[in-house]
């Protein structure tokens, strides 16, 4: 069994303030191949979570754009569907462009810790928010898809409709629970007025 | 700035501040690949902020802000509530050091671990030596606020020693 050893931190921290400074990083540290690593960073082929949530929002964005495309054929049979759909696809591309150019324009070395911390919270805030309005407008739009293609078109189309909003669904709940967890987490990270 | 000028530049501020940057990734990883993780993630912050840096603070300064910014808001989704510390042994060189001052170092270290990452940005400068006015600057609290924080932090590390014992 594993037997812990206390240590009483009876003396005076400051002192261990001249002790803390002498310590340095032991060769055997697990440092990573740190020349290879800093020509990496140089030459540009690393880029930081904040660059890759920026893609992933700036691509998001896109495929919102894109997605109006696929409403085109409808156009003729069911034009409220396709405005429906239309304006729920580019409302939805509209903030995901704005929370990547947000997060694009955040510099970490210029802030200061308190207002990076916060920028991470309000990072999360915002992108539950999208994700609250594009489940708000996203239901109304699915069950009144549901209703065109059931009375209007093949009963496949219908069946493929409702597996994909199952799965679609699923997918959604498992994002959220883990943004919950996150942003909750945040939260107890952000005591910075006590 | 030209890309050649700006690599060199780069390089040398990183060998010039590598114990730096290590002890700031050291004291916000949770084991050794969210170490590296950080490190990568710090350097590439830097190279990105190094063309905005004009020199209006000193460059360890702005070091610092950077190398504490990127590991506050480094979130990994996957283990992000672990509660883990590295060992000192393995972050720092120790051996000079007698042996009860050792385990003094190692048992403040994993008290630290525990603390929320503004409190731990706190002590880390702190423990560097940073003027409160420095700690003040980076972390964007007042003065004051550093001086009865940091105060309150110390007392809490011994508090929770002694609750320990």
């Amino acid at each position: 069994m594993k037997t812990k050893k206390r240590i009483e931190l009876s003396m005076n921290i400051d002192e261990l303030k001249q002790n803390w400074n002498s310590i340095g990083i032991p060769p055997e540290a697990p440092m990573p191949e740190v020349r290879e690593l800093e020509n990496k960073v140089a030459s540009c082929r690393i880029s930081t979570l904040r660059d890759r949530i920026y893609r992933l929002h700036l691509r998001l964005g896109i495929v919102g754009c894109l997605a109006i495309l696929t409403l085109i054929p409808f156009a003729k049979d069911n034009p409220w569907m396709v405005v429906y759909g239309s304006l729920f696809f580019i409302l939805m591309s509209v903030l995901h462009f704005s929370l990547a150019f947000w997060v694009h324009k955040l510099d970490y070395s210029r802030m200061t810790v308190k207002e990076a911390l916060e920028s991470v919270y309000k990072l999360e805030m915002r992108r539950n928010q999208n994700r609250i309005i594009g489940i708000t407008l996203a239901v109304p739009l699915i069950c009144y898809m549901f209703y065109t293609f059931a009375y209007g078109y093949d009963i496949a189309f219908l069946g493929g409709c409702v597996a994909g909003a199952v799965i679609g669904a699923c997918i959604a709940l498992t994002i959220n629970r883990r943004a919950v967890m996150m942003l909750r987490e945040m939260k107890r990270e952000l005591t910075i007025d006590n | 700035m030209a890309l050649p000028q700006k690599e060199a530049r780069f390089v040398a501020i990183v060998n010039d501040n590598r114990q730096l940057i290590c002890k700031v990734c050291y004291m916000y990883a949770t084991d050794n690949d969210h170490f590296k993780d950080l490190y990568q993630e710090v350097l590439a912050s830097l190279w990105q902020g190094l063309d905005s840096f004009r020199g209006d603070s000193k460059m360890s300064t702005w070091i610092y802000r950077t190398a504490i910014n990127t590991c506050v808001t480094f979130f990994r989704r996957h283990k992000s509530h672990s509660q883990e510390t590295m060992s000192l042994d393995v972050a720092a060189d120790i051996v000079g050091e007698d042996s009860s001052r050792q385990d003094m170092l190692k048992e403040m270290y994993r008290l630290i671990s525990g603390l929320n990452k503004m409190d731990k940005a706190l002590i880390l400068m702190w423990l560097d030596e940073r003027s409160y006015d420095e700690i003040a600057e980076v972390t964007g609290l007042t003065r004051n606020n550093v001086a009865t924080r940091l105060r309150r932090i110390k007392q809490r590390l011994v508090d929770e020693n002694q609750k320990e014992n």
